[in-house]
């Protein structure tokens, strides 16, 4: 359980850090029009891109705390060991399909390598690769949830989050 | 084929399967059984997500965040206490006004239920209040929320059509106040039938102390709305500078926010944020297979040639977006049916703003209702009381959500007048 620990502490510092700089940009930019001669070009297309890398870090975080909406009007009538069962079959689905947003994710970044940002000419590989990197994350953690699923004798999604932290 | 489409969907989603992920994976199906190249799955979600618009979501919601940390939640109620409290069941007014002006930070209905809920529910009861009522008011009143600028939403509806933010804010800013009213009204009859409590009196003097304890928390309100309204800062700059000023506000004004708090703070709200935008990079996978199959096209012809008078098609749609509202999550309903529906108004000469509220109105009256409800669902748990319980005390304030929603749909210019005052 140490690796994982180490995986979520370094998707949560990627997290803080990419949040903390895009709210850096967005308020330079609003100082910036305010008592600045000019305002620079490039901090629409930074927020951005920052945006999309902070999302990106915290995605797989959201999955790993239960955070995604859903609708369990169901699943909470069906006896909790099937429950559980099932639970352990969706995220072994969803590790799966992420498995292969992955794959797919790095083909759709690979076609931004000849293209650049507008503003900032940044190469779009870059934040086009965002997408695999959170895939990656989200396969993993998934996995993990599906497994713990299956082998425990705990069963609900909120337990499974203890069993990790 | 499309058909197939929602089976997928609706069968992953009763399943358990999250809402986003319900999204992704029956997009996928549709794709791999169409023979379309499954790169756009990744090109559609960062397409989806890539707008500056959805930049003031975590703002937002950080802002939010921060002013909870800060006790400023607390100086809000104690301020609407203060001038309400003594009517006859004052401590629901106190609870429906603070969150009209909770509903000017926030921008989700679900944050004012909890932060609202966990202090106002357990006092309500404490005075002898019904704990059913108690939560019945806390849930409709938070729905408040996300029609009061600033709103999640709105933002939502702003991104999908290209329409400013700022004016779906503005649209939303009168019936937000309808709705807060027609609440305030409702539980004072409640009350007075029930014999509910009364506070005491405040003050002069106490009031003035209220008031300027919950100065800097109504300024923040105030900062957002004019600022945007003014044109002083768009929506995400709107966002950031809200987050600022909590901040400033909560370490030196109150002294209740610590800076090392702050990295936890930030990652909890971006968390929150980024399940949000999964689910609109999903929700933009599959809105892309609906739009290239012309599906939004065909619904609408095939609602059109049943009826094309502008009362009757209204009523269904509106009928439709309140089943759908029941147990479907607002963002993800909006992102699909959106395009959709508004292909079918849009002849039918309906304003695309007007539209936008009316929608929003539908599906956030759901989140009152069984069987999903997750508002009524926090509140009642906070309450302590069955979700049976709090259906029933919920209904007339419900009532009160469909008249202001068929105000809405009926008389463009309860949604259309202030953006068109302000904005032109």
């Amino acid at each position: 359980m140490k690796k994982n620990d180490y995986m979520a502490k370094v998707l949560e510092i990627g997290a803080v850090i990419s949040f903390a700089a895009l709210i850096s940009v967005v308020s330079l930019q609003v100082f910036a029009r305010f008592l600045l001669p000019k305002t620079p070009s490039w901090t629409e297309e930074a927020s951005r891109f920052l945006f999309i890398y902070s999302v990106a870090f915290s995605a797989p975080l959201a999955l790993k705390r239960g955070e995604y909406v859903k609708v369990d009007i169901v699943v909470n009538k069906l006896p909790k060991k099937i429950a559980k069962k099932l639970d352990g079959v969706i995220y072994g689905t969803l590790s799966l399909f992420f498995l292969l947003i992955t794959y797919h994710g790095y083909t759709y970044a690979t076609l931004g390598t000849t293209q650049t940002s507008p503003a900032m000419e940044l190469p779009m590989i870059i934040p086009y690769s965002s997408i695999a990197f959170s895939a990656i994350f989200i396969t993993v953690y998934s996995a993990k949830n599906s497994v713990i699923n299956f082998k425990k004798k705990k069963g609900i999604n909120e337990e499974v989050v203890e069993e990790w932290s | 084929m499309e058909l197939m489409l929602f089976a997928v969907f609706f069968i992953l989603l009763f399943v358990g399967v999250p809402v986003a992920f319900c999204l992704g994976l029956s997009s996928f199906v549709y794709l791999l059984l169409s023979g379309i190249p499954l790169v756009v799955i990744p090109q559609k979600m960062y397409a989806g997500m890539d707008a500056f618009t959805l930049l003031c979501i975590p703002g937002f919601v950080l802002a939010g965040n921060l002013m909870n940390g800060g006790g400023i939640t607390e100086r809000i109620i104690n301020f609407c206490n203060a001038f309400v409290g003594h009517i006859k069941g004052g401590l629901g007014l106190a609870n429906i006004g603070s969150s009209m002006v909770f509903a000017g930070i926030s921008g989700t209905a679900l944050a004012d239920t909890a932060s609202i809920g966990g202090i106002m529910i357990p006092a309500m009861k404490e005075e002898g209040y019904e704990g059913a009522y108690a939560a019945a008011v806390t849930a409709s009143s938070s729905t408040i929320g996300p029609i009061i600028p600033p709103s999640l939403p709105m933002i939502i509806v702003g991104t999908l059509t290209g329409i400013s933010v700022s004016r779906m804010f503005l649209a939303g800013a009168i019936p937000g106040l309808l709705l807060g009213i027609g609440m305030m009204i409702v539980s004072y009859f409640i009350s007075k039938k029930n014999n509910h409590p009364q506070g005491r009196k405040f003050t002069l003097k106490e009031k003035f102390l209220a008031f300027k304890n919950a100065f800097w928390a109504l300024m923040l309100t105030t900062l957002i709305l004019f600022g945007i309204l003014g044109g002083v800062f768009t929506p995400t700059e709107a966002s950031i500078a809200a987050v600022i000023y909590a901040v400033v506000v909560g370490k030196f004004v109150y002294k209740e926010l610590k800076f090392k708090d702050l990295p936890k703070i930030l990652l909890d709200s971006i968390v929150a944020t980024s399940a949000i935008m999964m689910l609109v990079g999903f929700a933009n996978v599959f809105a892309w297979i609906l739009t290239s199959q012309q599906v939004p096209q065909m619904v609408a012809q095939g609602v059109l040639s049943i009826s094309q008078n502008k009362i009757i098609v209204l009523l269904l749609i509106n009928l439709l977006l309140l089943f759908v509202g029941t147990f479907m999550e607002t963002i993800a309903a909006l992102v699909i049916l959106f395009p959709v529906l508004l292909e079918i108004v849009t002849p039918l000469g309906i304003d695309p703003v007007q539209f936008g509220v009316i929608m929003v109105l539908n599906l956030i009256i759901g989140l009152t209702t069984p069987p999903v409800g997750v508002c009524l669902f926090v509140a009642s748990s906070i309450g302590k009381v069955s979700m049976a319980e709090a259906v029933k005390a919920i209904i007339p304030f419900l009532i009160v959500s469909l008249i202001v929603l068929m105000m809405v749909t009926y008389m463009p210019s309860i949604s259309l007048m202030l953006p068109k005052l302000i904005l032109g």
